[in-house]
């Protein structure tokens, strides 16, 4: 699948194929063997042929920013603000797995009342847990998927009753 | 020794002044506008008071407010750290005439010094050379370009009451003066509340070369070295360091002893600055700084010396901590200030939001800081964010030090210089200590960030598509001017982590 972001004016096009250990990332004609280790949100170990690298990153509305061992990226998703405001709608109804793993706790049943920000499930993805959270106070509409089944990135978790 | 201290100002001087306050077992209050209600000043503080709203006239310039906040909370002094109130003898005024200490200069001495014209005649009588300039306060423009024409140009216009480059423009010819005038007073009234400007002799290639003095109430006065400022854009400082490179020992004593006479005639109390420009091996006062200054810490590493203790206690009534032969030098100290701004556009000042914090920590390494992660940088305050200041035995040691703090800063959120500044230190110029005030015309012209490889690019790449999608929770704290510290760190939380194409 071909990605976009755009770096100081310039549309990067590039592919990401996803591997157990990392990932190749495809850059024009070139093809870049990554290794990558998660420890903690945003924070990776990266490496390739030249060496290990210390990374954070971070991504706010349609801006994601990287700090790669010392340099800064400042990455603008193309077209993200209509994606964006889409995406935030149906943020304030659905708890989504932020990324590919195994759902390891179901916290909540329909009818449940929940909080904001109480967390509903647990994700674990790279020997890491997501707690994944509540966007508003409300009632469990439905929960799909059960503890020990595998879950896609962007998969709806737990639903809210829409609110009128 | 003082009790309980109220800090007039916010940001990572605010968190400096009560860091030490702290050691020497003062109780501190901070004071906040609405926008800082959960800043890294208030967090820091024993207690915390509201000012007002963000505009700074209706909150840290308000002084009758200011002044009633440090009276209601019993305290027995008032630090007004830089810029802000910092050199306006009115709240000197206003804070004594309410019984309380005001830790900087006599009112007397800060009017005296605190006017760029009065310090130039002052300093001309104790025997120290000035550049030649002359001052105006009307828009006259015939009149100012005579005056002009007499100093010769280039000129410089500065704003009479204050620092910091606000209200400065160098004018090259008569038919540019005009626009220069008005902007300049227009921009030293807002920022000082008087357009009284001044025109002097703008020096093609100086340095800026400043010494460190204090003044105690018995008489006493003596400087603590140089520091050497001549990294600057727009005529504000981005680099310093401790000692200067351009110093022989025999220049040191003759600009040191003359900085000590500047402030012994000015009945000077407290900590102050003297700046020089440096042109050869002539130097030219230049103003007063009746404040401690920004880059106080290099004169630390190199001294040894806390200089707010020693303002704390001058303020106190004690003596001067040391004489002039018991004050020591030793190694060689660098400052980079981190500013919210982007170098690579005209150094725009950025606002927004703080979204990753991570500053370096290494031995000899200090960073002196008023963010953390999740803070809002508000376009209402002067954008700098943090300072580093690496020390070590030789100034090689200590620039090889500040390239490895700069390259383990990790600050996203907001444009910074940190890329900028780590150029500058690897530059050749810089490391053979050819300075000058221009050094960033000269050698870095419309700087860009080095160009990105493709591998690098790809491990950014793949960062950038695992990136969390941060929201940061404000927490309401209204009701309470003391708000936890669990309280004001509000929550991350990841909403969403996504890969999209």
């Amino acid at each position: 699948m071909m990605r976009e972001l755009v770096h100081n004016g310039e549309r990067i096009r590039f592919t990401v194929d996803s591997g157990p250990q990392g990932a190749t990332v495809g850059l024009g004609e070139s093809r870049h063997e990554l290794t990558v280790q998660e420890h903690g949100a945003g924070r990776f170990i990266i490496c390739n042929q030249r060496g290990s690298f210390a990374a954070r990153a971070v991504r706010e509305k349609d801006r994601i920013w990287v700090w790669l061992a010392g340099r800064i990226f400042e990455l603008v998703v193309p077209g993200a603000e209509t994606a964006d405001h889409a995406h935030h709608a149906q943020a304030a109804n659905d708890v989504r797995a932020p990324m590919p793993g195994t759902l390891v706790k179901l916290l909540v049943a329909p009818g449940d009342a929940v909080e904001k920000d109480q967390v509903v499930a647990v994700v674990e993805a790279m020997k890491m847990e997501h707690p994944l959270r509540a966007p508003r106070a409300g009632v469990v509409a439905s929960t799909f998927g059960a503890p020990g089944g595998i879950v896609d990135a962007e998969a709806v978790v737990v639903s809210l009753a829409v609110e009128e | 020794m003082i009790r309980k201290l109220l800090i007039a100002n916010r940001g990572e001087i605010a968190v400096r002044v009560m860091r030490t306050a702290r050691e020497l077992g003062i109780r501190t209050v901070a004071v906040y506008s609405d926008v800082d209600r959960t800043a890294r000043h208030v967090e820091l503080a024993d207690e915390a008071i509201a000012v007002g709203p963000p505009p700074p006239t209706e909150s840290y310039l308000n002084i009758p407010r200011i002044v009633e906040a440090a009276v209601q909370s019993g305290c027995e002094a008032v630090h007004p750290g830089y810029g802000f109130l910092s050199e306006n003898p009115r709240f000197a005024e206003a804070v004594q005439a309410a019984g309380l200490i005001f830790v900087g200069p006599p009112p007397k001495a800060m009017r005296l010094l605190g006017n760029k014209i009065e310090a130039r005649a002052l300093a001309h009588k104790a025997g120290v050379p000035i550049t030649p300039g002359e001052t105006f306060d009307t828009p006259d423009v015939k009149k100012v370009v005579k005056l002009a024409e007499e100093i010769g140009w280039p000129v410089l216009i500065k704003a009479a009451a204050g620092g910091g480059g606000k209200g400065m423009r160098v004018v090259h010819a008569a038919a540019d003066l005009p626009l220069a005038v008005e902007s300049a007073m227009r921009e030293a009234g807002s920022a000082f509340g008087d357009s009284t400007v001044y025109l002097e002799k703008y020096l093609a290639r100086p340095r800026h070369v400043e010494f460190q003095v204090f003044g105690d109430a018995h008489g006493h006065a003596v400087h603590l070295g140089e520091r050497e400022c001549s990294i600057q854009r727009r005529h504000q400082k981005i680099i310093e360091e401790s000692p200067s490179t351009a110093l022989t020992p025999e220049l040191r004593k003759r600009m040191g002893d003359a900085a000590v006479r500047v402030v012994k005639a000015a009945g000077y109390v407290n900590a102050g600055t003297v700046e020089f420009l440096l042109d050869g091996d002539h130097f030219y006062f230049l103003e007063v700084n009746a404040r401690l200054q920004v880059e106080h810490p290099v004169t630390e590493f190199v001294t040894g010396e806390d200089l707010v203790e020693w303002q704390l206690r001058i303020a106190s009534g004690e003596p001067l901590p040391k004489r002039q032969e018991e004050i020591h030098f030793r190694g060689h100290a660098i400052e980079c200030r981190i500013y919210a701004e982007d170098p690579a556009h005209g150094f725009l000042p950025s606002s927004g939001r703080i979204l990753a914090l991570e500053e370096p920590h290494l031995p000899g390494v200090r960073v002196d800081s008023g963010i953390r992660e999740g803070s809002d940088v508000s376009v209402y305050y002067d954008p700098i964010l943090s300072k580093v200041i690496a020390g070590a035995a030789t100034r090689e040691a200590a620039i090889r030090k500040m390239c490895v703090a700069l390259e383990n800063y990790v600050l996203l959120g907001v444009a910074s210089p940190i890329e900028l500044l780590r150029d500058i230190l690897s530059h050749p110029e810089f490391q053979k200590g050819r300075l000058s005030t221009h050094f960033l015309e000269d050698h870095l012209p419309d700087w860009k960030p080095r160009a990105v490889e493709d591998p690098e690019l790809a491990a950014a790449l793949l960062a950038a598509t695992r990136a969390p999608r941060l929201g940061l929770q404000p927490v309401e704290v209204a009701g309470t001017t003391t708000p936890s510290p669990w309280q004001v760190l509000g929550h991350w939380k990841i909403a969403q982590r996504e890969e999209k194409s």
